[in-house]
């Protein structure tokens, strides 16, 4: 197992050299310099998540209560791990490129679940330590600790992501033998996993959402008071959280003995999988790579699937089919697409049958200017379209079908068409669904919903024309599994960055107009002519120029 | 009809060059034999040939096409059957073969007729509905050359096509070869095999270096040395241009 297992690391490590990066013709600078920018962007990121933990934690002292902000940054780190860790836990245990490999080789299917596990920990372990340690370090210092107070903290964030971990593997184990009883299982796969990862959203929302008036008046009163509320209000939700909690934050016996039922907790709750599911592993890994000969059938005998279509009518369909049944596409490109307009419509709903959405939406009509409302919801409509990685990875995922592609007679602005149209397609719908949630909230507003939806898809058009174009003049075309296709796509970050770019153009344009005391109806205006004018150079510019890269430049060279 | 005039492929600035002055014609009716050896330019000169990469110098005429000028058009002539099949994995071997009647546009009854021809020459009938990626290597060149021929292409284009072959699907293939040729259309090949080209090629090009060292029938290589076989013949003249 252990051999596995430094392979599985090493094959982990290796990714993260910036010479394991340089792909075949590229030149070393860019390699070097693509590995700088990526990294610049992740410290960013990183630097981002520790300004607003200092930030909580600031707000948390004030209010006489810093432990809430501890608890609540280890249950952020639990949340992420589960939501997240359940992508990579499926990809690592399922979808791994070297099942028949390792399914050949003298190695038990408990040790092979076992390595594969404790990679994913390692990494996750690895990003709590990260996130964690600058918030517990001040506290630590600011309170002035012992130094058992650093070693349970140290002890804690280590074992944190272990029992999400456990979850995400027990779902995924579950998700794929249920699965694998369907033929199109890979179909079922997808769709199971966005059903279960609602469900995940729904229920970590219906746990902040449930609280009757009476529990929240009392929470605020002991914030008031300083009773220690937000805290144990936060450790309810998870409740190993409060032994983690006592261990951090006490002192003592008592500390300690938190501290190592918390661990052995979270030891336990990966040896009750190990056990579990470590016999049958590898037989439910391997029916992944079993030839589907009964695949579709049914088709055969109705005779189905000789329907003509034009050839982008056929381009389009395959770009929208690929999305949906590779798994590794489905989980990396939708997951954003699917998420937002999920907690959106779980707001709504929940906001619904707690009653307390009536007279909150009441009051937000009375007071909020219907114009200021259509901002918003066009802002947070558009916000959907940029949480998807589809188009901006459209082209990269041909890999080496791209030379195949362009043998077709059909011109390369057909081709960058019916890939448009597949990243419209799916932001549609994701804003729909959105809208949809929007219009229960706020049925009076139905026609500026309407409107907002419109100026979302005009955002969508353009900022797919952004990703498109991204991805066709920087295609990462050689890769070897569909892992390496999409995953730490530099286009997809850029392009989202570009997304948030332009929405806060588009909102600090229509501020600047407001400022200068112009109806806000005219600021608006302004920006549906900004995005306009965007789409249109930018169509311009696709059909110019981007169409006859596509078709003409040599990526194999 | 397929020529190229003067075609040259070069690369760091023109130093390299992978395809060197190529001046060649295959007429119709013929089945074309593309030999050399490895790192020739062949693949190249295919990919030339089906605008997967654009001349440097010269152009590619398919029909009287210009593939610079009209791609579109100039690729509506030719199917193309690539070395290796490993595409599309997800699809069943009936998706692909529609995904590319409806890129080049075949109606309902012509693509029904040539996806039944075709499924059952090679014996493909059981397979079509199963996902590719369960497929043989030899299922899968089966399965594209189905595809390149779905259209009913005046130029039919295949790179390294006999690998992965069993027997009698090799012997199927160079029928069907065979017919299409005789058929008044082109055919255009690359291939390692010299035994399959001397016994099928009506004509046969031989490359080295990216520079056509010989062109013609097997008998006018020959040049009145009657005895000699095609694989003396290719050693010769490739050793000659070393």
């Amino acid at each position: 197992m252990l051999a596995y297992w430094k392979l599985l690391l090493l094959n982990r490590l290796a990714a993260l050299k910036p010479g394991g990066r340089l792909r075949e013709g590229q030149k070393r600078w860019k390699a070097v310099a693509a590995y700088a920018a990526y990294a610049l962007l992740v410290l960013a990121l990183y630097g981002a998540a520790v300004f607003l933990e200092m930030l909580v934690y600031h707000e948390a002292k004030a209010m006489g209560e810093p432990e809430a902000a501890v608890v609540l940054a280890l249950l952020g780190c639990t949340l992420v791990t589960l939501i997240y860790g359940f992508f990579y836990v499926i990809s690592l245990l399922f979808f791994g490129k070297d099942n028949a490999f390792v399914g050949a080789l003298p190695i038990p299917s408990w040790a092979v679940l076992t390595a594969k596990l404790s990679t994913v920990l390692l990494g996750e372990a690895g990003i709590a330590l990260l996130v964690g340690a600058p918030l517990l370090v001040r506290y630590g210092i600011e309170m002035g600790m012992p130094a058992g107070f650093y070693v349970r903290a140290l002890c804690g964030l280590l074992f944190l992501p272990m029992a999400p971990v456990a979850v995400a593997a027990l779902l995924a184990c579950l998700l794929i033998r249920v699965s694998a009883l369907w033929k199109r299982r890979e179909g079922v796969t997808t769709v199971m996993t966005f059903v279960l990862l609602g469900l995940i959203i729904a229920a970590e929302m219906s746990l902040s959402m449930n609280m009757d008036e009476e529990e929240l008046g009392a929470l605020i009163v002991s914030m008031m008071l300083g009773q220690g509320g937000l805290t144990e209000t936060l450790v309810s939700a998870y409740p190993p959280l409060r032994w983690l909690t006592r261990a951090i934050t006490g002192s003592g016996l008592a500390a300690w003995g938190n501290a190592l039922l918390f661990m052995a907790f979270s030891a336990g709750s990966i040896a009750l999988i190990v056990a579990l599911f470590g016999r049958g592993y590898m037989r439910l890994a391997l029916r992944q790579e079993e030839t589907l000969s009964r695949v579709n059938n049914g088709a055969r005998r109705a005779g189905r699937g000789q329907r003509t279509r034009s050839p982008f009518w056929a381009l389009y369909r395959q770009e929208m089919r690929e999305v949906i049944t590779v798994p590794t596409y489905a989980t990396n490109c939708l997951t954003g697409v699917v998420v937002f307009p999920v907690m959106i419509v779980i707001m709504a709903l929940g906001l619904q049958n707690n009653g307390g959405g009536g007279p909150l939406m009441q009051m937000l009509q009375a007071f909020l200017p219907p114009t200021l409302y259509l901002a918003v919801a066009a802002a947070l409509l558009s916000l959907t379209a940029i949480m998807g990685m589809a188009v901006s990875t459209a082209v990269s995922r041909e890999g080496r079908r791209h030379e195949f592609r362009r043998i077709f007679p059909v011109s390369g602005r057909a081709q960058l068409g019916a890939k448009l149209l597949m990243g419209m397609t799916y932001n549609a719908v994701s804003a729909l669904m959105s809208a949809i949630a929007l219009w229960i909230l706020l049925p009076a507003w139905w026609l500026q919903t309407l409107i907002a939806l419109v100026i979302s898809q005009l955002f969508s058009l353009f900022w797919c024309m952004v990703s498109l174009m991204l991805d066709v003049y920087h295609p990462k075309l050689n890769w070897k599994t569909e892992t390496e296709a999409i995953k730490q796509s530099m286009n997809a970050m850029l392009s989202m960055l570009i997304g948030f770019g332009m929405i806060a153009v588009m909102a600090a344009a229509a501020w600047l107009m407001i400022r200068l005391r112009l109806p806000m109806e005219a600021a608006l205006a302004a920006d549906v002519a900004l995005l306009a004018v965007g789409n249109g150079l930018m169509a311009l510019i696709m059909k110019k120029h981007a169409s006859v890269t596509y078709s003409l430049r040599e990526y194999s060279n | 009809m397929i020529q190229f005039e003067n075609v040259t492929k070069s690369y760091a600035g023109g130093k390299v060059k992978a395809v060197d002055s190529l001046n060649m014609t295959v007429e119709d009716g013929k089945v074309f034999g593309f030999i050399g050896p490895n790192g020739a330019g062949k693949t190249t000169t295919i990919k030339m040939l089906t605008g997967i990469l654009t001349p440097s110098e010269g152009r590619v005429l398919l029909n009287g096409i210009d593939m610079a000028k009209e791609p579109i058009a100039a690729k509506r002539t030719f199917g193309f059957v690539p070395d290796a099949f490993d595409m599309y994995e997800r699809l069943t071997g009936m998706e692909y073969l529609n995904f590319m009647a409806d890129v080049y546009g075949v109606d309902a009854a012509r693509r029904k007729a040539h996806i039944e021809k075709y499924l059952a020459l090679f014996e493909l009938e059981n397979a079509a509905y199963q996902q590719i990626r369960g497929y043989s290597r030899g299922m899968k060149q089966k399965l594209a050359i189905t595809g390149a021929l779905i259209h009913e292409p005046s130029i039919w284009v295949l790179d390294e096509p006999m690998v992965g072959l069993d027997p009698q699907s090799v012997f199927m293939l160079k029928e069907e070869m065979r017919r299409h040729a005789d058929s008044g259309r082109t055919v255009f090949f690359s291939t390692h095999v010299l035994d399959v080209a001397e016994r099928l090629c009506d004509e046969i090009g031989i490359i080295n270096r990216g520079r056509l060292i010989a062109k013609g029938t097997l008998d006018e290589l020959r040049k009145g040395d009657r005895d000699s076989s095609l694989e003396e013949l290719f050693l010769e003249l490739v050793e000659k241009g070393e």
